[in-house]
């Protein structure tokens, strides 16, 4: 037994100091094998210096610079994740056989929300506009006819040579003839439709759309490294800043703080109008809403939430313009999904319905959301921050897609300054200077904006002293922010409101 | 730094034991002089593995170690002098309860005032139960400096043995400043009296068998701590970051077990490392925990749980209060205050005295007739579930912020309800796993009780070295993984 009490003595020491001195040997000699075996997930920081800002703050950098620096830590990690993952999805099998299926139903979604950008681009019908009416016992004559085409209905006008009387007959739009492209069985992940190329004007157009089907069983409410929540059919969500109170809406602002954000809002309001900048209010919706559907089973208290309740009040008891597109982006999930799967983030097909409602708003010209779906090319999906946020493993999840929409290409722009405050320059020929002020989000509007305007600035909440004089000279300023940032935009309200009140007359 | 930390494990325990053993036998020094170059090396790195926690925090330290130094000194030789030693011991206790008291319990003396008088928000009885203040009277919360509740009881134990002629005086600062800083024990126990480790301080060896054993206990303590108790707890943490009230019953029952798991798993734990390293120096500390969830009783709990901690207070409070050897009324009153403090030591909240309080009732009401009850029932393991039971909800009480929300989870507990999906939220694959495991080992189903201590004979003590080796590397891989912390650019 003594031989055997030596061994293990000795294994105990190996174990405990031969890895350190590995793995120094190995980054020392072999730099190669040394990253491959630290590869892990992106953690999207540095690892920890060897830099001490006091002498109270040794152990605190010491033991972060060796837990940074362990021997095989991206390996490890990797497998750690690996084996989480994977005895996630075990249990989730093993509780959806055991919780059952509950009743399909369809999800609730207004297919008529995106209408102001086109719609769903149905066969538009031949809706009679009317004409004018002929006065009896004239002798009219035609003399000019305009054909209808598939969507836009045309005339006949009829003129008296006695009296110059005319009146108008109109003729039906001849509505498309569409061949069956394509058709869709509508189902939890899937809508519904018969997709049509009209033969003649060559439109795409969809008809019998039918909704995603909703999957009502019971899913037991799964969260990952505090952050990420597991939802349906691999969809991730959010829970940090609140998120859920968000979502199952127990956090309504009582009448007093609605109040106080709408004078707040009203305040800046009349500042701009004073200076003539155009100002806009865009809450975007946490993805938990826009994609409830996917999420477990939470108890939700009411569906109309904080931010919907503040929006509505807003729009009620101001003078300002408020987005908040929940519907929309509900009913653009017709074309392509607009949130990432794996991300907190919409993506850029969500961003361009975004910024269209925002034109839509300002009167400025917007593109048929149908046609605009039509533009857009598909490209693998790299955002997955929760993913990352839950200590999860990327390679077991399926492939995410984003859609970018191929907007006015012949115009190019240039990035003069990076975030927090960027600043672009393009070759459109509006000079009017548009300032956006927000959080993340503002990242897919971005590449359709700055091809809208001679110069835009996107600037981080917390910067807008740094950017006082491009607030004072903008022509358009966008407030934006995502739904659980609310209370946020109460705060950059107050600088904003602060530098108008106070800038050059 | 804590010992299950990979700094600790991969950095400072190697570098301590090549220092403490390779350095005498390279200088072949006589075994006197080895055993103080030994004593020197194991007070440096104690040192430094305090000052890890803060380094300004050494002072503190240092300051304890002097003036319990200098206090069993003058008590020692003060000869006949009743007056003086009495003195001298009276002025050296104060001075360290006022050192814990000011760290540990002015935070929560200052939150009282405030709530008390400067606060109008609820009731009497709501703003008494608040653990935090409002602020009013503007002072800066202080940090309460790691271990100390441990050093400055052991520094107690060492005055008051010299003052009762139960241990000789300590005339070398470096070996009495070793017995109050030895890592191993510091910042987690077990309490040291200084009696049980005197001689050993002046006078050890190491050997395979000691080492080995040493070893196993370090590595099985790791385990209990980095794979069963982290486990449970990030369940546990979890179920408490929600609203307590809204949960169901069994998730209720469930965590409040869960959490009696990780709070033994981690306590035991971290005493079996404490008590592994002290034999790899050579040094044999007391057990600290005995299968604490086999007892068929409250007291027989409190005679198998942090061990060190109630003979404390049975040596030093219930003894000299006059223990049981007066009247029951003089008992159960030496019963009650031993428990309010034992409350108190815990931490600086009214949720630990409420617990201590309530241990202190339920052992008085045993002495007077519910302890021959259960521990006569021959359905032993229904004193046992019992027992279990009563100590699962008191940890609620312990675990729990404020009182009012360990009381509106103990709600929780009781509250009917049917087809409650809540625990399934909860739960995982990793925690089923670990939760079993805790339930095996845990002792409850211990047929003889026996003692955690037991010795594997020897045909199969290659198992223990295997299992030793298998939780230390499976540990390690979870303290690696436990390094993760990705930065996501969320402030936009």
């Amino acid at each position: 037994m003594k031989i055997g009490k030596k061994i293990f003595i000795t294994s105990f020491i190996i174990l405990i100091c031969v890895p350190q001195i590995v793995w120094a040997l190995l980054y020392l000699t072999s730099r190669d094998l040394y990253e491959s075996l630290n590869a892990g997930p992106d953690e999207k920081r540095n690892a920890q210096a060897l830099v001490f800002d006091d002498i109270g703050d040794v152990g605190n950098v010491l033991s972060a610079y060796v837990d940074d620096h362990a021997p095989f830590r991206g390996a490890l990690i990797t497998l750690c994740q690996k084996i989480e993952t994977g005895s996630e999805n075990i249990y989730i099998d093993a509780v959806s056989a055991l919780t059952g299926s509950g009743s399909d139903s369809q999800m609730s979604v207004d297919l008529d929300a995106l209408d102001a950008l086109g719609g769903t681009g149905t066969s538009s019908g031949s809706e009679d506009a009317g004409g004018t009416q002929a006065q009896a016992d004239l002798d009219y004559k035609l003399v000019e006819t305009v054909f209808p085409t598939c969507t836009e209905e045309g005339y006949e006008r009829y003129v008296c040579d006695e009296t110059g009387d005319s009146y108008v007959t109109p003729i039906p739009a001849n509505g498309h003839d569409g061949t069956l492209i394509e058709v869709s069985e509508s189902s939890y992940t899937t809508w519904g439709y018969e997709k049509y190329e009209c033969s003649v004007c060559g439109r795409i157009y969809y008809e019998n759309i039918v909704p995603k089907l909703v999957d009502t069983s019971y899913l037991a409410p799964r969260t990952s490294g505090g952050s990420t929540i597991f939802g349906r059919f691999d969809w991730l969500f959010f829970m940090g800043n609140d998120s859920l109170s968000y979502y199952k809406g127990t956090n309504l602002l009582s009448e007093e703080e609605l109040a106080d954000y709408a004078a707040r809002v009203q305040r800046l309001q009349e500042l701009c109008d004073e200076r003539g900048i155009e100002l806009y209010f865009m809450f975007i919706p946490n993805k938990e809403q826009v994609y409830s559907e996917y999420m477990p089973s939470y108890e939700v208290e009411t569906e109309h939430k904080r931010v919907e309740v503040l929006t509505d009040y807003l729009r009620e008891n101001t003078d300002a313009t408020v987005l908040y597109p929940l519907a929309e982006l509900r009913a653009g999930d017709f074309y392509h999904q607009t949130y990432s799967r794996y991300d907190t983030h919409w993506n850029l097909w969500g961003g361009f319905i975004g910024v269209q409602l925002l034109y839509n708003a300002m009167g400025r010209e917007t593109i048929d959301i149908a046609d605009a779906a039509e533009m857009a090319y598909p490209f693998p999906s790299e955002r997955n921050d929760l993913i990352l946020l839950g200590g999860l493993d990327a390679t077991t999840f399926p492939e995410d897609t984003d859609y970018l929409v191929d907007y006015k290409p012949e115009v190019l722009f240039f990035l003069d300054s990076y975030d927090p405050v960027a600043h672009f320059t393009s070759t459109s020929e509006n000079e009017e200077y548009f300032v956006l002020v927000g959080d993340s989000f503002l990242e897919m509007l971005r590449p359709y904006i700055t091809r809208d305007y001679m110069h835009t600035l996107y600037l981080r909440r917390t910067n807008e002293y740094a950017c006082r004089e491009d607030i004072l000279n903008a022509d358009i300023l966008v407030v934006e922010t995502v739904e659980r940032y609310d209370g946020q935009v109460y705060e950059s309200m107050e600088a904003l409101i602060d530098i108008l009140e106070n800038g050059d007359p | 730094m804590v010992f299950s930390s990979l700094i600790f494990i991969t950095i400072f325990l190697p570098l301590c034991l090549g220092a403490y053993f390779v350095i005498p036998a390279l200088l072949r020094l006589p075994d006197e002089s080895t055993l103080k170059l030994k004593n020197v090396i194991l007070l440096i790195f104690s040192l430094v593995f305090y000052a890890f926690g803060g380094v300004y925090y050494i002072a503190l330290l240092l300051f304890v170690v002097l003036i319990n130094f200098v206090g069993g000194h003058v008590i020692g030789n003060s000869g006949d002098s009743a007056g003086y030693r009495k003195a001298a011991l009276v002025l050296t206790v104060s001075a360290d309860i006022l050192v814990l008291f000011f760290f540990k319990y002015f935070n929560l003396l200052i939150a009282l005032i405030e709530n008390m008088f400067f606060s109008g928000e609820g009731s009497f009885f709501t703003r008494l139960f608040m653990a935090e203040g409002n602020g009013a009277l503007g002072f800066e919360k202080i940090v309460l400096p790691i271990g100390i509740s441990f050093y400055i009881f052991q520094a107690l134990s060492y005055v008051v043995d010299v003052y009762l002629g139960n241990a000789a005086v300590q005339k070398n600062f470096f070996r009495f400043a070793l017995y109050i800083s030895f890592f191993p024990q510091l910042i987690a126990g077990p309490i040291v009296k200084y009696k049980d480790i005197e001689e050993q301080i002046g006078c050890r060896t190491v050997n395979t068998d000691l080492f080995s054993d040493g070893v196993i206990r370090f590595c099985r303590g790791l385990g209990k701590k980095v794979i069963i108790a982290n486990t449970l707890g990030e369940m546990v943490d979890s179920v408490w970051a929600v609203d307590v009230s809204t949960i169901g019953a069994a998730t209720a029952w469930f965590t409040a077990i869960c959490y009696s798991f990780q709070i033994y798993y981690d306590f035991s734990g971290y005493s079996d490392m404490a008590i592994g390293m002290g034999k790899m120096f050579g040094f044999e500390f007391k057990e600290n925990f005995n299968i604490p969830y086999a007892s068929s009783s409250v007291r027989e709990f409190w005679r198998r749980w942090h061990i060190s901690l109630s003979s404390w207070f049975r040596d030093y409070v219930y003894i000299p209060l006059g223990g049981s050897r007066k009247s029951k009324a003089a008992t159960y009153r030496n019963i009650f205050i031993v428990f309010l403090l034992t409350g108190i030591w815990h931490g600086a909240n009214q949720t630990f005295l409420i617990w201590g309080l309530v241990y202190g009732v339920l052992l008085i009401l045993e002495r007077a007739f519910l302890g021959k009850l259960l521990e006569s029932s021959p359905l032993k393991y229904i004193s046992r579930l019992t027992t279990f039971t009563v100590v699962t909800i008191l940890w609620v009480i312990f675990r729990a912020d404020d009182i009012s929300l360990a009381f509106s989870f103990i709600a929780s507990m009781f509250r009917s309800g049917s087809g409650d999906y809540g625990l399934l939220s909860f739960l995982s694959l990793k925690v089923i796993i670990t939760f079993i495991f805790a339930f095996v080992f845990s002792g409850f189903f211990k047929l003889k009780k026996g003692s955690e201590k037991e010795e594997t004979k020897a045909e199969y003590k290659v198992i223990d070295y295997v299992t030793a080796l298998v939780l230390l590397v499976i540990s390690t891989i979870l303290l690696t993984n436990g390094t993760y912390n990705p930065f996501i650019y969320f402030q936009f």
